[in-house]
């Protein structure tokens, strides 16, 4: 595709591309796949933790779109917030699926690396899984929010949009799970190597 | 990692932008493989409407040409009813009802043409 051809594109909303591709553009697939692969990858990513399995659900979720073109409706939601649904319950049944599969991978035990960057960098790790462990622990709704507004960076209206709620209630909900992870998190900062921290 | 917990408070802000640094890159290979996806949606309106449409028999498009069963169904309760009304009309033109005596008898209205013919 050419570099006009993509520069045209770039001023179209996605609902537009999307139906420009059901009309058979294969360019307009390409603009929303460089525009949106990106946030539907790091979305499934945070949720499974996992390259292999966020790069199916984002092919599958891509998939989804591109059969719901012919049928799109421009006074539906918008592309993005669609995605972000479609990607969400995609990881939800992954999770199911993968429950018993990754609970065998959890009793593998890691060579342990003496140099000292690899060290630091299992430590960084092992903060993030202890970031991830404790988002997963939080009510469903809470979660969600703050995956959105602090690991997707979205704005609280983008998020309101998502979860079809008022931009008080995203506040409220993402103010009560900061809490709930502080609580959590500051009872493990020794366990998480912050003592180390300081020390270096 | 950024050490700020200075006040005790468990710097979430910094352990967030930890896990947003951690994740990959998407490769290109996915992004050829979506679009792959793309055009393959793209590709199959055309081969489901490339299918020949076999026609219907044509004692099929016959019965849609008359209308189906509403005009067969009108058709033969039309007969019927001329069927009907044609025995019934050649048994009216043979009877009288006397008033009178509440008898029926049988006479036959053109009894007076053959004398009318003589006459002439």
């Amino acid at each position: 595709m050419s570099k006009d051809n993509f520069q045209s594109l770039d001023a179209l909303t996605d609902d537009a591309l999307l139906i420009l591709f059901s009309n058979g553009s294969q360019s307009a697939a390409q603009e929303l796949t460089r525009r949106l692969m990106p946030r539907v990858f790091a979305q499934a990513y945070h949720k499974l933790r996992n390259r292999s399995d966020a790069e199916d659900v984002t092919q599958e979720a891509f998939m989804k779109l591109w059969r719901s073109a012919k049928e799109w409706k421009q006074d539906q939601a918008k592309v993005s917030t669609w995605l972000y649904r479609v990607v969400e319950n995609a990881c939800i049944d992954r999770m199911r699926r993968n429950r018993s599969s990754s609970a065998i991978e959890d009793m593998v035990i890691e060579p342990a690396d003496p140099r000292p960057s690899a060290r630091q960098a299992l430590q960084n790790q092992s903060r993030v899984n202890a970031l991830y462990d404790a988002i997963d622990a939080l009510p469903d709704r809470q979660a969600t929010a703050l995956r959105m507004r602090h690991l997707e960076e979205k704005s609280n209206i983008e998020i309101a949009q998502i979860m079809d709620l008022s931009v008080d209630a995203v506040e409220s909900l993402v103010s009560r799970a900061k809490r709930t992870l502080t609580a959590q998190l500051q009872g493990q900062k020794t366990a998480l190597g912050y003592q180390d921290d300081s020390v270096q | 990692m950024t050490q700020s917990n200075k006040n005790d408070d468990f710097d979430l802000d910094a352990l967030f932008q930890e896990a947003r640094i951690g994740v990959p890159r998407p490769n290109r290979a996915l992004f050829d493989q979506i679009i792959e996806d793309a055009q393959s949606v793209l590709d199959e309106p055309l081969s489901e409407t490339s299918k020949p449409v076999s026609s219907p028999p044509w004692w099929q498009q016959l019965w849609v040409d008359i209308g189906g069963w509403p005009t067969v169904t009108g058709l033969a309760t039309a007969g019927i009813v001329g069927v009907w009304i044609g025995m019934s009309s050649d048994l009216l033109s043979t009877q009288t009802i006397a008033p009178d005596t509440n008898t029926v008898e049988l006479s036959d209205p053109f009894s007076g043409l053959d004398l009318a013919m003589l006459e002439g």
